[in-house]
């Protein structure tokens, strides 16, 4: 490679802001002939790869007033072959924001959209000494040099800012026109036929004139600075001073949290260098926040002040959904308060917004305007743009960004960059919470699709010849088949059984070969790695790679040659299953099944499949899928035990589903249910995806993306800890196997929603887990998976749906490489280094954020257009207790919220449908684990709501009143619901409410749906058994039905009638295990059984002589740990049939059955252990 | 900050695996019994020798070799408004225990028992890597003196910024808080007298970044040959015409 050709020697001078002193700096400067123009068209950088397209209408120069003026638009996808000066950009640099320098940087940095840097100050042709370089006909120069050097194939245009005196005068040389065009004319002339890029043009152009006229009017001093005395606000203190206030400590910087209820009420938690205070200063009101925006990073001046807690209160005493700031107060009675007298950072970003009702009504057409626009996030104050198209942003909802905030001026200005649609509309919704949480949705490029293989009817895409011999062909060697929730096109994993010749078994895990579709550094990754994966709403997802790959090329559909990177295990049968050998490579499959769930796991407990679920194949084919999934069952849990043992918790996520209509508006709200199935099919990604990651540890020790989970807080736990001790339970949080057991102790109580509660609670506790490069700390303890208790993990299973495994696939295929070279003295080159690895993974895990985010208030969104149309009952748990009302979680839905039971002119409100119509008075009373209604004449108390207590909600969509908090008035007027969409309600039902019973029996109905999966089977058993069986469901039937009579103490000879059912309907082979199991499980009957004075009874479950079920004949002590028992013995009957099945034929000494017994009851505990954590 | 552009230039031009202009005179200073000017790039370090001499002080006096000394100092005006001092500070002595060393070694002190050898090096302007320039400048000037050696002395430094290693970094990329790892060697029995290393780096990229370092250290002692090759045929030439 060429080196530099001459040296210059420079001098320049440099400003230091600290001491303001004025100091020389050498420098050198090397020039080279060596650095491309980047067009293809031009023939003597021809060695370099040309990144300017061939075809472009122009190349645009834009000076540095343009790129600070407009690049907002240069950032549009419309505008590629922009070529950007080095010179340029560091003028810009010095005048830009970090944070939107950061975003300007994508635009030249991102090689998919054909911009590029051009550094003229290091090519010997177009250098020039500095004091030159700031002169316009540099640039013009320049912009020559440029067109002359690609021969006039581009027109070439330099783009000169606003109000530009020196443009409009074109340059003629020799051989080529260059255009010098000022903004607007550039804008009108060659993007008019681009609404977005007009509009967004002249909603830009509108803000600079109105920000120069202001500056002209300063300057001529008809207007008083702003500041002295008439200025709303107190003029910002200048960086000098603010740095020399941070390091004396007298000021300290912090990220400005709003309070979402209150908007007016600010937090500010320092985070001064070297300072781990637990500190948390309060802003209140808008004077004092000084035009600091929700997310800034600003400087604030402290002052102590006491507020009481009735104050306190005030802001708790708002409409509730997400109440995480605000209790957070309750606790400390003295705050800081505090003043911002500095930002340091902008939180600059995307605001959806639409126009203030009161403005909307006094639109006139195309005259500029100055319109309040209300942001859709509570915590952004209102805005002030300066447009002409009110008319059309009416009713609409758009994106807004807020430029600046002057002094005099109440709200901060503004620019709209585009509409959505309009208000209400669903589509404009989703596209509102996609803006809002920064996820860009826009097509693939063109040059990134250019890179897909071709997959046409007439030329389908078929493994290349060249694969078969470096890839293990197991098409044939393997049985394999694909488990995914029913009707998902990206499947991207298999699981696969092999029986070997020595008695050993191979399990294998494959896993879609993205990275050999999806190259490094290709268009197509740089694609996959910004969007970092892909998003799933209802009824819509965006992907992360083009359909062609994820649904087609990549998927493992059944019956089809694909390409793999597998894990595959060698198991040890005679020895409970050990792994002897783990092998890693890519390999070349066919999956012979493609089942779902619930297909899978009805399969595998050997029932006849419901008509459509049929799989093509004779019935060998089928008793031996049963087995294959049987012992991956069993292996699927001695890893669940293995784990267990060592601490993995359980926690709970709910997961809702919405059945949509054609207008895909949500007509059914069902919570997804969990069965074994799932979990085994999650056991086995889990076991592969650590196996990986310890096996990248090994190999790039300081360069492996692992994912680490991090043991929780101690104070995240500070309310749990408050109800467990309300409720008399001990909650161990010192290590994760200490939690887990206390939650296991929880459960035994038998109370389902409580429980439930608690899981999920615990589980909001958590820290993220999150991708890190272990480079960042070498330190291998640190990588801990808390939640998993893991040494090693990391995302290997899903390439088509997240970054970091395409990622993890890389390394591994590295890794591989490595090995076969045996020797281990050639170094395989790692994928990436460190840095840059810490870089993408910290941006994969902003992504899974935003994304998880994205979805949850999509969910959010959905579940209340649900309840707008139809209030629900739901149990809930008391997990707070204020003065005036209580907090409660609903875990059907993962809800909480605040039920007030004081209203606004403080009277009490009581539980609708009440027994007693109420004329009398009544009070609340709190203390500090319950909360009381009492009667004020005589002082008995009526009610009492202690922490976790079981109540009924209402849960309601209020569309009508929001109003902002009573502590602060100031600025903040009501702004009418349809800024924000509709929230949620939620207040207390008595028992007897029609609502109530509609959800108890539509609880019931629910749970009985369950067990039709399983009619069929009734019909099917001997006759003689029929009618018995039949008479089995009835009577459970009608035992869900006891339970769900809450109200009732449940009598003694129905329970006993419960257990009797259950019996008979196993005796009659008309329940299987896994759907007793079920019933177990189900809430409302367990808590009718567990809650009993019972004492004991007998539980005899018949054996199953034809599948050799062990047969359990027990007395059982019907308390509290019933229910875990119970399950431990079927799990205990269940798998001992596994067992059986995969080693019937081995003369069994007694020895191995005393083994197996071992094995058996292993199992057995692991059986016992709820829903995953994955 | 970003010390390697988008287009994979340096800050000042040059791309990662390039060294700065290299640029050395011989016979500097009359008095001394050699003396060499030694530049890379805004570096300047002139070096001069005095010797071999008696001993002056006796009691150091060793009686197999010879007393190899030396002084390293900066210029009060070298770096601009950066204040250094100029010797018997710390970081001075260091250097010149530092440049001693690695001179001594290739230095046949055994030829001269009984004799002192003194250098003499002093920066005059600054702009990072100066202690390989001293050696550069103390090894010519060695040479230029007729002081036997096993070998040229050639040094150059190499650092690992941005994921990237770069060669022969300059002070803005000395001050970045990345590795600094000078090297000194003898070209051509290529064995290496002299490696040290500022800061910390992973033990992988270590091997990339010494290589570097060591292939600019040749480099530079591929110029110092020539300009050495120059100056003797210019003595000849004097010679033959008088």
């Amino acid at each position: 490679m060429a080196v530099w050709v001459a040296r210059k020697a420079d001098r320049r001078c440099k400003f230091k802001r600290r001491s303001k002193a004025i100091s020389i700096v050498a420098e050198e400067i090397y020039l080279r002939d060596d650095i491309p123009c980047g067009s293809p068209l031009c023939s003597s950088c021809a060695s370099h790869l040309p990144r300017l397209p061939p075809d472009a209408s122009h190349y645009l120069l834009p000076n540095a007033d343009a790129v600070l003026q407009f690049w907002e638009i240069l950032e549009l996808p419309q505008f590629s072959a922009v070529i950007f000066l080095t010179s340029v950009l560091k003028e810009v640099q010095e005048n830009l924001g970090q944070r939107s320098w950061r975003r300007l940087r994508s635009i030249f940095t991102d090689h998919r959209r054909c911009n590029i840097v051009f550094d003229d100050q290091h090519c010997i042709y177009t250098c020039l000494s500095r004091c030159e370089t700031a002169s316009s006909n540099y640039l013009k120069e320049v912009t020559v040099w440029f067109a002359n050097h690609i021969n006039g194939g581009v027109p070439v245009v330099l783009l000169t800012g606003l109000t530009s005196t020196d443009s409009g005068r074109n340059l003629t040389d020799s051989r080529t026109t260059v255009e010098v065009l000022e903004a607007g004319t550039y804008f009108s002339k060659y993007w008019n036929h681009d609404s977005s890029v007009a509009d967004l043009f002249t909603s830009l152009s509108a803000t600079i004139i109105e920000a120069v006229e202001v500056k002209a009017k300063l300057s001529d001093g008809r207007m008083p600075p702003s500041g002295g005395g008439k200025g709303l606000y107190k003029e910002h203190l200048s960086t000098i001073s603010l740095e020399a206030g941070i390091s004396r400590g007298d000021l300290r910087v912090g990220v400005f949290f709003v309070n979402r209820h209150a908007p007016s009420e600010a937090l500010v938690r320092p985070s001064n260098k070297g300072e781990a205070s637990r500190l948390e200063i309060v802003v209140a009101g808008r004077v004092l926040q000084n035009r600091a925006i929700h997310g800034d990073t600003v400087v604030v001046k402290t002052c102590k002040l006491r507020l009481t807690e009735n104050e306190n209160e005030d802001i708790l005493n708002e409409d509730v959904l997400d109440d995480e700031e605000g209790s957070r107060h309750l606790s400390d009675d003295a705050l800081i308060s505090g003043e911002v007298v500095g930002i340091l950072q902008r939180n600059q970003r995307d605001y959806v917004a639409c126009l203030l009702e009161e403005d909307e009504a006094f639109l006139t057409a195309s005259r500029q305007e100055r319109l309040l626009c209300v942001p859709m996030d509570k915590r952004i104050p209102l805005v002030e743009v300066s447009t002409r198209q009110g008319l059309r942003l009416s009713n609409q909802r758009f994106i807004l960004r807020i430029d600046n905030w002057e002094l005099d001026s109440r709200f901060p200005r503004g620019h709209v960059v585009r509409s959505l649609g309009p208000i209400g509309d669903l589509n404009a919704e989703l596209n509102a919470i996609l803006v809002e949480n920064g996820i860009s949705v826009a097509p693939f490029s063109n040059l990134s699709l250019q890179e897909l293989p071709e997959d046409s009817l007439d030329n389908p895409w078929s493994i290349p010849e060249e694969e078969f011999a470096v890839r293990r062909d197991i098409r044939f060697s393997h049985r394999s088949c694909s488990i995914d929730p029913p009707g998902s096109k990206d499947v991207d994993d298999v699981l696969s059984v092999s029986d070997l010749e020595n008695g050993m078994v191979e399990i294998g895990v494959h896993i879609a070969d993205v990275s050999y579709f999806v190259k490094q550094g290709s268009l197509l990754d740089l694609e996959a790695r910004s969007r970092g994966t892909t998003v799933y709403m209802v009824g819509k997802s965006w992907h992360m790679l083009p359909s062609v790959l994820s649904e087609n090329l990549c998927s493992l559909v059944g019956g089809k040659d694909r390409l793999a990177v597998s894990v595959i295990w060698t198991l040890d049968r005679q020895n409970n299953f050990e792994v002897v050998k783990t092998w890693f490579g890519r390999t070349i499959i066919r999956s012979r099944y493609q089942l779902f769930y619930a297909q899978a796991e009805t399969i595998m407990e050997g029932k006849r499949l419901l008509p459509g679920w049929e799989i093509k194949s004779g019935s060998n084919d089928l008793s031996q899928l049963q087995s294959d999934l049987l012992l991956l069952g069993t292996f699927a849990q001695s890893r669940r035990l293995f784990r267990r043992l060592n601490g993995a918790l359980e926690l709970a996520s709910t997961e809702l589903k919405f059945e949509i209509d054609e207008r895909r508006e949500p007509v059914q709200v069902e919570t997804k249910v969990e069965l074994p199935m799932n979990w085994i099919v999650a056991e086995m990604m889990i076991y592969a995806n650590a196996c990986v990651g310890e096996k990248i540890y090994r190999a790039f020790p300081s360069c492996a993306l692992l994912r680490k989970h991090s043991p929780p807080k101690i104070d995240s736990f500070t309310t749990l800890l408050e109800c467990c001790e309300a409720r008399g339970f001990v909650l161990d949080v010192s290590s994760n196997k200490q939690l887990a057991a206390s939650l296991d102790r929880m459960r035994d109580s038998g109370d389902f929603v409580v429980e439930r509660a608690f899981r999920a609670l615990v589980t909001r506790a958590m820290s993220e887990a999150e991708y890190f490069s272990t480079g960042e700390d070498l330190e291998p303890s640190h990588f801990y998976h808390y939640g998993l208790a893991l040494e090693f993990y990391t995302h290997f299973t899903s390439p088509i749906r997240r970054y970091a495994d395409i990622l993890a696939h890389r390394m591994l295929i590295a890794a591989c490489q490595e090995q076969n070279l045996e020797s281990g003295i050639v170094k395989v080159p790692h994928i990436m280094s460190s840095i840059e690895l810490q870089e993408v993974a910290e941006h994969v895990n902003e992504k899974h954020r935003t994304s998880k985010r994205a979805q949850k208030e999509c969910n959010e969104l959905y579940l209340l257009m649900f309840l707008q149309k139809q209030a629900k009952a739901e149990l809930a748990v008391v997990i707070g207790v204020t003065t005036k009302g209580i907090m409660v979680f609903v875990p059907k839905y993962d809800l909480r919220g605040l039920v007030l039971l004081e209203d606004k002119n403080g009277r009490v409100i009581l539980p609708e449908m009440h027994s007693e119509t109420s004329e009398k008075q009544y009070r609340l009373i709190k203390q500090k684990t319950s909360i009381k209604i009492t009667d004020v004449t005589d002082g008995r108390c009526d009610r009492e709501y202690k922490l976790m207590d079981t109540v009924w909600v209402r849960l309601r969509a209020d569309g009508t009143s929001i109003c902002f908090s009573g502590l602060l008035r100031f600025l903040s007027f009501m702004t009418g619901s349809r800024a924000h969409g509709p929230t949620l309600r939620m207040d207390l039902l008595s028992e007897r409410h029609p609502l109530v019973l509609a959800a108890q029996t539509e609880n019931l109905s629910s749970s009985i749906s369950q067990l039709d999966l399983f009619k069929p089977d009734i019909k099917t058993s001997a006759n003689l058994e029929r009618n018995k069986a039949i008479q089995a469901m009835a009577a459970l039937e009608k035992a869900c039905r006891i339970s769900a009579d809450n109200a009732a103490p449940v009598h003694k000879r129905r329970k006993l009638a419960v257990v009797d059912v259950l019996q008979n309907a196993f005796q009659a082979k008309a329940l299987p295990l896994f759907s007793i199991n079920s019933a177990v499980e189900d809430q409302t009957f367990s808590a009718a059984l567990g809650n009993s004075d019972l004492n004991s009874v007998t539980v005899s479950l018949a054996s199953d002589k034809e599948t050799g079920a062990l047969a359990v004949n027990d007395e059982t002590q019907m308390q509290l740990s019933l229910r875990r028992r119970w399950q431990e013995r079927l799990a205990q009957a269940g798998f001992t049939k596994a067992r059986l099945t995969t080693s019937t034929s081995s003369n069994e000494s007694p020895r191995q059955v005393a083994r197996a017994n071992r094995e058996a009851q292993f199992r057995a505990y692991g059986q016992s252990i709820g829903s995953t954590v994955y | 900050m970003e010390f390697v552009g988008p287009e994979g230039l340096r800050l000042d031009g040059r791309r990662p695996l390039e060294m700065r202009q290299l640029h050395a005179e011989l016979g500097v200073v009359e008095n001394a019994n050699g003396s060499a000017m030694f530049e890379m790039g805004n570096t300047k370090v002139i070096a001069a020798v005095y010797g071999p001499h008696e001993v002056h002080n006796r009691s150091q006096q060793l009686w197999d070799r010879a007393l190899v000394r030396c002084e390293y100092s900066m210029a009060a005006f070298s770096t601009g408004d950066r204040r250094r001092k100029g010797k018997g500070n710390r970081r001075s002595t260091e250097i010149s225990l530092v440049i001693r060393q690695t001179l001594e070694a290739a230095i046949l002190t055994n030829l001269m028992p009984k004799s002192q050898i003194d250098i003499y090096v002093q920066v005059l302007q600054a702009d990072g890597g100066t202690r390989s320039a001293c050696i550069n400048a103390a090894a010519l000037a060695l040479a230029e003196a007729g002081i036997p050696m096993r070998d040229l002395v050639a040094s150059c430094a190499a650092g690992y910024l941005n994921g990237t290693p770069l060669l022969d970094l300059n002070y803005v990329e000395d001050s970045g808080g990345g590795p600094d790892v000078t090297v000194a060697l003898f070209p051509k029995v290529d064995k290496v007298s002299l490696l040290q290393m500022d800061s910390k780096m992973p033990l992988e990229h270590f091997e990339n970044v010494f290589q570097l370092a060591a292939e600019g250290a040749k480099a530079a002692a591929r110029y110092m040959r020539e300009v050495l090759m120059e100056n003797t045929q210019n003595l000849a030439r004097l010679v033959t015409a008088t």
